[in-house]
């Protein structure tokens, strides 16, 4: 019996010190591919800084010429935030667009706020389905904005609405945009380049995200950049400095940018159509619709490119509550596996280019794997020190060496932020965020890898909810 | 006792790093202030001046010239012409024109377009456009074969701009490459210098063999609402590729070539329904009652944007296509065809 017990320990011991192994391995090649990206993002900015001498938006916003754009806006329970985001939609600076909401059967006002203060009035549009919806209530133009364009449907999810407002949008462009951001005046002109350059290529395109939290917002628009006072917002800012400013940059130079956020995209929309319009029943929807355009592309052996610019940029509130960001995040990570498992079919295959060989070894191994991984790493590693696996000078090293390398991870973007946009004027602000990028890896990463952890199995275990976000609003 | 030292030494290598980064940004956001500030301070002394300067007749160069007192202000003395520049008109431009020449702002944008860094060289190239400054041509043509595709664009946007015809040519050859910015900067050519590009355009047009070349040469003579360049235009309704087809029918639409009705008619026709759509879509513009019946008939075409675009022309035609669109929806056994024009008059009487 003794000796029994001795061999499970043996085993025990065997599989922690592999575990360990795993560990290091996965700490190794995560920080070797963000060192990769963050040096390719770095040669990136400094190109664009030098082209954009010779770029000027004037001759854009005045040119008739420059493809015309349908904004899509699903909304669902809106009634806060709608009507600021239609007025601020319309102000966008760009020549030719289309707005279309989306009311996805709002269990609010939200429809009736929206007759009320642009008199819309319901039309018999013919209603061209060549995606599948929910059932279309109504279609309602705007006697006070000649470009507003109201869908009403029964409630179906984001996805089914966003196929309903394609199957209505008439231009050959269409952006997709949260009822809850904010784009910049300028945004679309400048998510429109890559169009503007390479037709024919692109079929896709997405803008950076910023969190307007703590911004003071006046009629719609961001006024004022201001660092978030709320910790998990003030976060999330150098969460999300990282993830646009070298994380995407990087992956477009690469030419393999796997993820499109939601909240500020704009698409060819025969290629969207093409292959299939959103998806319905994934709650990544956005990163989902960007895999499947790859795979589609390469599947009809068509040259194309997806891009991401970093100088277009949408303000969205952020969760400010560990409530509402675990949440967020155990979507996210749910929202992955489950692009991963539809598109199972891209990994490591040659036949789908960079993006099987690369982007999907990168997303199955180090982002679903290391949720798996990482929290579990956590204590492994703990555990090992106080049981005597480890000895002290290397579990402190370790420690010492991760924190580190995170740091300097982080303050490549503040880098970057500070070479290229300047978003945050004040010099407080700026030190807030280097502040920020080094107490994240006290608490703050320990619990997003517990979020992911938990996402992972929840959905390994069948859940698959949306939990809404409680926005407190921009309006002032 | 190694391993502890690698350790040791990497961590210190790691704070270093960051230790550096943590300088050089407090270091670099201490710099972009100062900057920041004199470039603030030298705007707010030196507009004044240019301003008074541009409107009034009586003040010499000398008198902005002698009140720069170091770099940057005559770095921001350029941004300031560049700024007003799109806002004045006349003398009042002529003379900023003139301000900028005798500053020596144009010796620098010369001295840029030598300094082999393409950045640099589009930057110059793009000044020199918006100052329509004649006298730089020669060294434009310098930029013309760079082998950046950005500096040989904004160099036909500065040659376009101070009315060099070759512009035009420099401009069609990067069509390949340059996509849409070709198009925007062709266009604007076309503007700037109306008699002396689009007589260019038609006579290249006759040569072209590229389609692509072909269709953006249609679409600038199309939009450009240019009459005389029709009958050029009207061979390419028979071209066997699709978009120049397209072009076309659009061009002729927009300059509203009344002996094109035929042909146009012809395209409603066409096995691509992109051709048949746009054939309706120019056919709204000149029209007459009698195209009522073959738009009509293209109420029912497979395609929704063919029935739209004729249903479109229909309510364009006036009362006859108002009227006619009305039957169609009261009487046509086809339900696209009901369903279309219902949508179409709901909109004229929307937008009415």
């Amino acid at each position: 019996m003794l000796g029994s017990l001795d061999a499970w320990k043996e085993i025990a011991i065997h599989f922690v010190i592999a575990f360990n192994y795993s560990i290091l391995f996965y700490f190794i090649a995560v920080n070797s591919v963000y060192l990769i990206l963050l040096t390719l993002s770095l040669f990136a900015f400094v190109h664009s800084a030098r082209k954009r001498n010779t770029e000027d938006l004037s001759q854009v916003l005045h040119s008739y010429f420059v493809p015309p754009i349908s904004i899509v806006v699903p909304a669902y329970n809106e009634y806060n935030t709608i009507i600021q985001t239609v007025k601020s939609l319309s102000l966008l600076h760009y020549p030719q667009t289309e707005i279309i909401i989306v009311n996805d059967g709002s269990t609010d006002d939200t429809l009736g706020i929206l007759t009320r203060v642009f008199s819309l009035q319901k039309i018999n549009k013919v209603y061209r389905k060549q995606l599948d919806t929910a059932p279309i209530r109504g279609i309602y133009l705007s006697k006070r904005y000649s470009n507003l364009v109201v869908v009403d449907k029964k409630n179906g999810g984001k996805s089914d609405a966003m196929n309903a407002g394609l199957n209505i949008a008439k231009y050959p462009l269409f952006c997709a945009v949260d009822a809850d951001s904010i784009l910049e005046d300028d945004s679309l002109l400048r998510v429109i380049m890559p169009f503007l350059e390479t037709p024919a290529l692109t079929v896709g395109v997405g803008g950076s995200i910023r969190l307007a939290n703590g911004c003071e917002v006046v009629a719609g628009r961001v006024k004022r950049v201001n660092f978030p006072k709320n910790m998990f917002a003030a976060f999330q800012n150098v969460e999300y400095l990282r993830s646009f400013l070298w994380g995407r940059v990087g992956w477009d130079v690469l030419r393999c940018v796997f993820l499109i956020s939601g909240a500020f995209a704009v698409f060819d929309k025969r290629s969207v159509m093409a292959a299939g319009g959103y998806h319905t029943r994934t709650v990544g929807e956005d990163m989902e619709l960007v895999l499947r355009v790859h795979r589609h592309m390469h599947e009809q052996k068509m040259k194309y490119r997806i891009r991401f610019v970093p100088d277009p940029v949408c303000w969205t509130e952020g969760p400010e509550t560990s409530g509402q960001l675990g949440s967020q995040r155990n979507r996210w990570q749910r929202g992955l596996m489950e692009s991963l498992w539809l598109h199972k079919k891209m990994f490591l295959h040659p036949r789908y280019g960079i993006m099987g060989l690369f982007a999907m070894p990168y997303l199955v191994l180090i982002e679903f794997v290391g949720g798996l991984l990482e929290m579990p790493g956590y204590i492994c590693i703990i555990l090992s020190y106080c049981f005597g696996l480890m000895n002290t000078s290397f579990f402190i090293s370790f420690l010492i060496i991760a924190f580190l390398f995170g740091v300097i991870l982080s303050m490549g973007a503040v880098v970057l932020e500070e070479f290229s946009f300047r978003k945050y004027p004040s010099v407080s602000d700026l030190l807030r965020l280097f502040l920020y990028s080094i107490l994240e890896n006290f608490g703050y990463r320990q619990m997003y890898a517990w979020w992911r952890f938990k996402g992972t199995i929840q959905k390994l275990f069948g859940a698959s909810t949306w939990a809404r976000m409680e926005r407190r609003g921009f309006a002032r | 006792m190694r391993i502890v030292n690698f350790y040791i030494g990497l961590i210190f290598f790691l704070g270093a790093i960051i230790f550096l980064l943590s300088v050089y940004l407090v270091i670099q956001r201490y710099f972009y202030l100062r900057r920041m500030a004199r470039k603030e301070k030298a705007h707010k002394k030196l507009e004044p001046l240019v301003l008074e300067f541009v409107f009034d007749e009586t003040i010499a160069v000398n008198h902005i010239r002698s009140r720069l007192d170091d770099e940057t202000e005559f770095l921001c003395l350029k941004d300031i012409c560049m700024n007003f520049i799109a806002h004045v008109q006349g003398a009042a431009k002529d003379r900023l024109v003139h301000a900028y020449k005798e500053l020596g702002l144009l010796e620098k944008d010369i001295e840029d377009i030598r300094s082999g860094k393409w950045w640099i060289q589009g930057k110059a190239a793009r000044c020199i456009g918006a100052m329509r400054m004649a006298e730089a041509a020669p060294y434009l043509t310098l930029l013309i074969n760079s082998p950046r595709v950005e500096v040989r664009m904004m160099t036909g946007y500065a040659l376009g701009r101070i009315g060099d015809v070759r512009a035009v040519r420099l401009l069609l050859k990067e069509t390949a490459e340059s996509g849409k910015w070709i198009r925007i900067r062709l266009f604007e050519l076309a503007e700037n210098m109306r008699d002396k590009a689009l007589p260019e355009l038609r006579r290249i047009l006759a040569n072209l063999e590229r389609p692509e070349m072909i269709s953006l040469c249609i679409e600038v003579l199309g939009h450009a609402k240019d009459a005389e360049s029709a009958p050029y235009i009207l061979p390419f309704c028979n071209h066997p590729v699709t978009e120049v087809r397209t072009s076309a029918a659009k061009a002729l639409g927009e300059i509203r070539y009344h002996p094109a009705r035929e042909t146009l008619v012809s395209m409603l026709d066409d096995e691509r329904w992109e051709v048949r759509a746009l054939a309706s879509k120019a056919l709204a513009g000149i029209g007459d009652a009698s195209v009522l019946e073959k738009l009509a008939e293209k109420l029912t075409d497979s395609q929704w944007w063919v029935r739209y675009n004729a249903a479109i022309a229909l309510s364009q035609l006036k009362v006859a296509g108002i009227k006619k669109l009305a039957s169609v929806l009261r009487d046509s056994p086809d339900r696209f065809a009901r369903d279309i024009a219902r949508q179409v008059l709901e909109e004229v009487a929307f937008s009415e």
